[in-house]
Parts: structure tokens; C-alpha cells; sequence
């Protein structure tokens, strides 16, 4: 693995890194996708469905999901388990910076 | 004062039971265990400031007949589970600060029963690793020896319950995260059918995987924490719901009668010698009580970690994308230390700061099997690999009723051994991770020690939903 795809990695995840640290995961990074590669030697069919999901639409396959378990969906509808604005306080609570009921961030268009 | 490093739940609730001692008095017994051993073992991150008011409550429930065996039993989360209005950290800088600002449904169930939510105990960041050596809050020592480690994930939460700190404990198995710390430190670790415990109230880390167990010192204290955490609800979007928990309860049935052995998985380089020789002898004991022992083959079973390898970043690196600054914990936009230009340098910086170096690792291997060009042949594969190692358990499961191996290949190894190899710590989950690719209970009892004077192991594992029935044959092995 080269310095720049570790960088590229590191801005996906939005982590900075410095120059070692580059170098130390690069090294780390490659032994662990030799040893995951492994999985290359498996035959596997491509029709195995497990879930109702789907991650694409030319096959179907488990989404992470195991056994007869498959994801619980519903409306995104507004219900009165409680009042609105209920937990606001004790969420802006937890965060780093707010203004008026607001969580606070850097502005982010020029 | 009460000795707590030997006594169960079901010992100190006949004593309450009984008039013996209150609640009060037991949970100051486990709270003077943390004071005197903990400076060494490193285990507790926070004894809560209510424990006493806790323990009031508990006492109350007894004086009106309320209680129950839990009642007034002292417990101690894993620092990845919330308990509303109580710190919680997941082993992380980034989350110093945070307060759970709700409850999940286990601990809510916990707390119904008069539970004394003692504090919280210490991990290895966001449940990543399998010796407590990546902890923001410094390294977890194994209570029968101080210079080994005590497991990971839950490396706390064994040491807790292993010392006496605590009658029982809570913690969260990905890849064996709670059976083998349990296996490290000499108590029983449990983890029940994927989602058979809610996941609402724990910090995901591989949302596909993850799932609460518990930490006892014998089968049956744990059974009885499993019983009032295991049900079913509608916060998490798949927690197994009652049709299906009793549509595998009629086909599993109740009584275990054959073990199957993947000799040719157990008898792998690495693994200790003692190790292997103590689990045949227990292969030969299961024997002679009158068990049928089944050679299996599971061919697909050895791809289960190379498979963990790539989904769970993968998982990781979605579900830790949230912890960016924001909303909550550590922020490098309010640290007088830093000053970040942007919202990309705000992130970042946050980030680089908030997380130690195996939770930055696997969020990169995570971006990685998630790109781009890569996506197909990583985290794609390894879906299908899933897919056949589970029909190939669920197959396995219609001959025989239990899977025996070790936990753990080597009893508990020196601190600092593997630190800095991360494939090398990675394989210490080989005998446990098949079990959260499948989605099938398992549980690690205490099975002899080693001539170093560390514990041994053994681990069963059985079908998808027969967890009762798992909990009722370690009552039985536990006899014989």
C-alpha cells in the first residue's frame, strides 16, 4: 500500500495523520488485506438470499443480516410517544458548542 | 465484611433473602474490593455516585416483597453501555465527557429489578481488541496475575466479576469480546443469539454482530442476568421478535445429548499444548458421562476471521463517522490547543485526537473495503462468505446439538506481547468469532488452570435461538 492511498483513506475518514503514522499503517493495513485475502479461495454463488434487503439490484444477498432476521421498517411518521422538544435540552447538553437551541458548527460554504 | 470473590447471586440473594445482610452492606463489600484492588487491576473506570441510593431502593423492594434474585445484586456495565445520566466513555478520549442521555431497554430491565448499577468498567476503545491494551484509560491486569493481560474487549468487566468487585457484569461480544476475557480471567462469559438482547443503548460497533453478555461465576448466575436482559424490542430495528424465539425454542428442543469436535480446526499450529491436552481431557470426561462425541467438519468455519476482518470495519467505520466534533464528546473546535480552519479540519483534527490508533486503523480498513474498486472483492465476498459458513452451522446444528473447542488458543498472555503486531492479536478471536458471523449463542466456562497458575477454558456454542438450552448444559458440564 502506498502513502498516498493511506492518505486518501485518512480523508475519507477524516483523520489526520502524521508522516510516521502514514508509513506505520500502510505497513499494517497491507498485512491485514493479505491475511483477509484469504476469502479469494472461497467459491460462493451469488443468489444466496437470506433477508429481504438488498445492496444491489442485479443479485440479492444477506445485508449483514443472519438467520430469519431481517430489518423492521415503518412510516417515518410523526407520533405523541412525547412532547416535541422533550430531550432538546439534555442533547444540546452533550454538545461541544451551541447558540440559541442550536448545535454550533464552522461555516461551510465559503 | 462480606467475602464477595467467591460468592454467587443466588448465595447473596438467599442471604438477603434471609436477613443475613442488606443489600447496602453487600454493595459496600464489592465497593471496598474496587478500593483495595483496583489501583492494580485497573479494571472499574467509575464506581457511580448512587450506588448507595440504588441500593436503598433494592432494600425497599425486599421490606414490600417485591424482589427478585436480582434484587439488590451489584453490576457493572461495560463502558459501551448507557445508563441514563451516568458517564459513558467506550474506552475513548473522544467520549470523556459524554452523559448517556437514555437508558436501553437491558439496563432498563436491570434497574426494574432493583439491580445495583455499581459503575462502569474499563475496555479497549470502542470494543476493539482482545486485551483492554487499547484503552484511553490505560491496560486492564489479569487478577491471577498481574504482568498478563485480562482479555479484550470486556477486559473490565471479567477482571470485575473475577476479583469480587462486582456479583455479575455486563459487556458486549463482536468477535468474542466478552467470552474470552471470561475464558482469561477464570469466570463464565456468555453471548446470546445475535439480537436476542436489545442493541438500543450500546455503542455499535459492528451493528451485524454486536450483542450484550454477561459476565457470572457460574452458568447459572448467568443464566439468570441473561433471563432479565434477553427480549424483545421495538427500539432496535432487529431484535428478534417472540413468533420466531419460539418457532427455534420447538426446534431445538431442550436436551443435549451429541458434542461435535472440529478436530481439524482445534488442532492448529498456536494453539498451547496444555491448552489442547486440558480440552481433550474434557472431551474425554464429556464421554464417559454418557455424551455422544461427533469428528465434524466445518471446511468454511476457518474463512469466519478473514470474514470479521472486513465486515466489522466495515461496520466500524460507518458507525463511527458520527463521532465528529459535533454533537457530543471531545471537540477539536472548542480545544484552545488546536485550531482547526475548517469543518474538514474540525473533523479531522477531532478525530486525530479523540481516537488511539486501532480505532483509526480499522476506520481506514473499513473506508477501504467499502471503496470503490475494492467493494466487490472485500465486503461483498465477504457477505456471501457469511452467508455459507452460517447455512454450514445451521446444517451442522441438525446433527449435533453442541460445538465444543477451546476459547481461547493460550491462556492469558503478557502485556505487551502483541501490541505491536495487530494480525497477531487478531488471531486470539479464532475460536470465538465463528459464532458472530453465524449468529448462534455461545458461552466460555472456567475449565481448569494452567501450570503458570492461569485459567483454561472451554467453549460451547450451539443453534441459532436454543440459548436455554446452552445455559442448561453448562449447568450440567459444570457437575460432572
Amino acid at each position: 500500500m502506498e502513502i498516498r492511498d493511506i492518505e486518501k483513506l485518512a480523508q475519507l475518514s477524516r483523520i489526520e495523520l502524521t508522516d510516521a503514522e502514514k508509513q506505520t499503517f500502510a505497513t499494517d493495513l497491507e498485512n491485514i488485506l493479505h491475511y483477509v485475502d484469504q476469502i479469494r479461495e472461497v467459491t460462493t454463488t451469488t443468489n444466496a438470499k437470506t433477508s429481504a434487503s438488498s445492496i444491489s439490484s442485479d443479485d440479492t444477498v444477506a445485508l449483514g443480516e443472519v438467520g430469519d432476521i431481517y430489518n423492521i421498517l415503518r412510516e417515518d411518521e410523526v407520533t405523541t410517544g412525547h412532547e416535541g422538544g422533550a430531550f432538546s435540552q439534555k442533547i444540546l447538553d452533550q454538545a461541544p458548542a451551541t447558540q440559541d437551541g442550536f448545535v454550533k458548527v464552522k461555516k461551510i460554504l465559503g | 465484611m462480606i467475602d464477595t470473590t467467591k460468592l454467587t447471586i443466588t448465595e447473596a440473594h438467599a442471604a438477603m433473602v434471609r436477613g443475613g445482610y442488606t443489600a447496602t452492606e453487600l454493595c459496600e463489600a464489592c465497593v471496598a474490593v474496587i478500593d483495595a484492588k483496583n489501583p492494580e487491576l485497573n479494571a472499574v473506570l467509575e464506581v457511580f455516585a448512587d450506588w448507595k441510593e440504588q441500593a436503598r431502593e433494592a432494600e425497599k423492594m425486599f421490606k414490600e416483597g417485591t424482589a427478585t434474585q436480582l434484587t439488590g445484586i451489584p453490576i457493572i456495565l461495560k463502558d459501551n453501555i448507557l445508563f441514563e445520566g451516568h458517564h459513558v466513555s467506550g474506552g475513548s478520549k473522544i467520549l470523556e465527557p459524554y452523559i448517556a442521555t437514555y437508558s436501553g431497554l437491558p439496563v432498563k430491565n436491570l434497574r426494574a429489578q432493583g439491580v445495583v448499577i455499581l459503575g462502569r468498567a474499563n475496555m479497549d476503545e470502542f470494543a476493539m481488541g482482545s486485551s483492554t491494551e487499547n484503552s484511553a484509560y490505560g491496560v486492564v491486569k489479569n487478577p491471577y496475575n498481574s504482568s498478563r493481560v485480562a482479555g479484550g474487549s470486556s477486559g473490565g468487566s471479567a477482571a470485575a466479576v473475577a476479583s469480587g468487585m462486582c456479583l455479575a457484569a455486563l459487556g458486549s461480544d463482536t468477535g468474542g469480546s466478552v467470552r474470552q476475557p471470561a475464558s482469561l480471567c477464570g469466570v463464565v462469559g456468555m453471548k446470546p443469539t445475535y439480537d436476542y438482547v436489545s442493541r438500543h443503548g450500546v455503542i455499535a460497533m459492528g451493528n451485524s454482530l454486536d450483542q450484550i453478555g454477561p459476565f457470572a461465576k457460574n452458568a447459572e448466575d448467568a443464566a439468570l442476568v441473561y433471563s432479565a436482559i434477553s427480549a424483545h424490542d421495538t427500539n432496535d430495528a432487529t431484535s428478534v421478535p417472540l413468533e420466531l424465539r419460539k418457532k427455534y425454542a420447538d426446534e431445538n428442543g431442550t436436551e443435549t445429548k451429541i458434542i461435535g469436535v472440529p478436530w481439524s480446526e482445534v488442532e492448529q499450529k498456536g494453539i498451547d499444548p496444555e491448552t489442547l491436552s486440558n480440552f481433550k481431557a474434557s472431551i474425554a470426561k464429556l464421554r464417559t458421562a454418557g455424551y455422544t462425541i461427533k469428528d465434524i467438519s466445518l471446511p468454511t468455519m476457518k474463512y469466519s476471521l478473514a470474514v470479521y476482518y472486513i465486515l466489522m470495519p466495515a461496520e466500524v467505520s460507518t458507525n463511527l463517522s458520527r463521532l465528529d466534533g459535533i454533537r457530543y464528546g471531545y471537540s477539536a473546535a472548542t480545544d484552545a490547543a488546536v485550531d482547526p480552519k475548517n469543518l474538514f479540519d474540525v473533523y479531522a483534527k477531532t478525530r486525530a485526537r479523540g481516537f488511539g490508533p486501532e480505532t483509526r486503523r480499522r476506520s481506514m480498513l473499513g473506508a477501504y473495503v467499502l471503496s470503490h474498486g475494492y467493494y466487490d472483492a472485500y465486503y461483498r465476498k465477504a457477505l456471501l462468505v457469511r452467508d455459507m459458513i452460517k447455512k454450514e452451522f445451521d446444517s451442522i446444528f441438525k446433527e449435533v446439538d453442541i460445538i465444543a473447542t477451546p476459547t481461547s488458543p493460550t491462556p492469558a498472555f503478557k502485556i505487551g506481547e502483541k501490541t505491536k503486531d495487530p494480525l497477531a492479536m487478531y488471531l486470539s478471536d479464532i475460536f470465538t468469532v465463528p459464532a458472530n458471523i453465524a449468529g448462534n449463542p455461545a458461552l466460555s466456562l472456567p475449565n481448569g488452570m494452567h501450570s503458570t497458575g492461569l485459567p483454561l477454558d472451554i467453549h460451547f456454542a450451539t443453534a441459532t435461538g436454543a440459548d436455554k438450552k446452552l445455559f442448561d448444559f453448562a449447568m450440567d458440564y459444570e457437575k460432572i
